[in-house]
């Protein structure tokens, strides 16, 4: 037994490791598209989806469970990746808590970055 | 050997003289039954030490004095006073005994400053450093009277004041999703503050909800709301305080709260990025723009 879990634990730290990975990665692509599809001209769309990635990753660890961890950044990757509006309207108003969070971290991420870039 | 026993004896008598010593001032510290008032409005009477939910027993008014019968330290840090309530209600005496939180009261030989000239500094935008376990650093007469030089200055027309002081951060109306353009109602204000900063009631009124329970990090927690309070005024306004810290306890549902009355602490519970208090207003069930009712200047 205490060889199955010694053998699991490291198994499993991976298994983690590469969802985080997958998942902030699913969701920059998702929202650097989302972005291009965008009427508004958004700048620098690639660091603004890296830091809302990166944010919302960072946040999901901080969860106490990893099924919540898991089921923010399903849900994060869905709100990027629908394109129909209804069905984005719908999906917003499934989880508002989710959807104020990314809200605030979006426009976190799209007011600094921006002047980040100005200031060099 | 016979040096030996005599230096042995000696400092076995040293450490009890000592002992005695401390035995002594202690109980001399204990046993003398203190007076102590506080200078905020109301502070609840509860049944056992540290309460705060429920309904209290009664209230300590303001500038009330009572007797402290026992004094006991919480786990969590606080110091709770058990206390003789004295009051003549119809000339015969009527004595309650109950438990206060000591953090709002002081010695009646100690100065209280609303009856000293105002200081001309100000501090009001300090950390709350009373709503953190264990952390007294400063005596309570000075904020309070702080707290009460800040609610005259900011009162407006509309009978509003700023919950806390700090810049908007995020105004009151819809906002656009940068990278989806969704456009959803942002119902309230978002007033920055230092994790910690004292929240105050805006107007007086009667707690309606009290939602505690959320720690950081969980942001699901109350709906996203995290710890939350709303007041009902009775006028048919109600003001909602979100996000609050864990580490502040929140005023009992149904207790009555007087404007500048502390009922929080400034956190970042719920679906937040980083401390700050989303504030609401809502007249007769419709959500309204703070702004238009608070004063233009805040607490300094």
């Amino acid at each position: 037994m205490t060889l199955l879990v010694t053998l699991l634990l490291p198994l499993n730290a991976l298994w983690a490791a590469q969802v985080d990975a997958a998942f902030e990665t699913r969701i920059q692509k998702a929202c650097v598209q989302s972005a291009l599809a965008n009427d508004q001209k958004v700048k620098n769309p690639d660091e603004i989806c890296s830091c809302i990635a990166a944010k919302h990753l960072a946040a999901a660890k901080k969860e106490p469970t990893d099924a919540e961890a898991l089921a923010q950044l399903k849900w994060t990757a869905e709100f990027y990746e629908i394109k129909d509006p209804k069905a984005l309207q719908k999906h917003v108003d499934s989880d508002l808590a989710n959807s104020s969070f990314d809200e605030q971290v979006a426009l976190e991420c799209a007011e600094t970055l921006p002047k980040k870039g100005k200031k060099k | 050997m016979q040096w030996l026993s005599s230096s042995f004896l000696s400092s076995v008598f040293n450490a009890a003289l000592l002992t005695f010593a401390f035995l002594m001032i202690f109980l001399s510290a204990h046993a003398q039954p203190k007076t102590v008032k506080t200078n905020h409005v109301d502070v609840n009477l509860w049944s056992d030490a540290g309460r705060s939910s429920g309904e209290p027993m009664t209230t300590v008014k303001r500038f009330e004095e009572i007797q402290v019968l026992e004094t006991k330290r919480l786990a969590n840090g606080e110091t709770w006073y058990r206390v003789q309530l004295r009051r003549y209600p119809n000339g015969s005496a009527r004595e309650t005994l109950g438990w206060v939180d000591a953090k709002f009261f002081t010695d009646i030989d100690k100065p209280v400053e609303a009856d000293q000239p105002p200081r001309s500094h100000s501090v009001s935008r300090g950390a709350c450093t009373d709503c953190f376990r264990g952390t007294d650093r400063q005596p309570i007469p000075t904020r309070q009277s702080q707290d009460l030089r800040d609610v005259s200055q900011a009162l407006t027309r509309s009978g509003f004041i700023w919950p806390v002081g700090g810049t908007v951060r995020s105004g009151f109306g819809y906002r656009r999703h940068p990278i989806r353009g969704v456009v959803r109602l942002h119902k309230g204000v978002d007033i920055s503050g230092n994790n910690g900063s004292r929240v105050r009631a805006a107007k007086g009124g009667t707690i309606e909800v009290s939602a505690g329970g959320c720690v950081n990090g969980r942001k699901s927690c109350n709906g996203g709301a995290g710890n939350m309070v709303t007041i009902n005024h009775g006028d048919g306004t109600k003001t909602r305080y979100l996000h609050l810290n864990p580490t502040c306890r929140l005023p009992a549902r149904g207790a009555r709260v007087n404007q500048g009355d502390m009922i929080g602490c400034v956190g970042a519970t719920g679906a937040v990025t980083g401390p700050h208090l989303h504030f609401e207003m809502m007249k007769n069930g419709q959500w309204i723009n703070p702004l238009t009712q608070l004063a233009t200047r805040r607490p300094s």
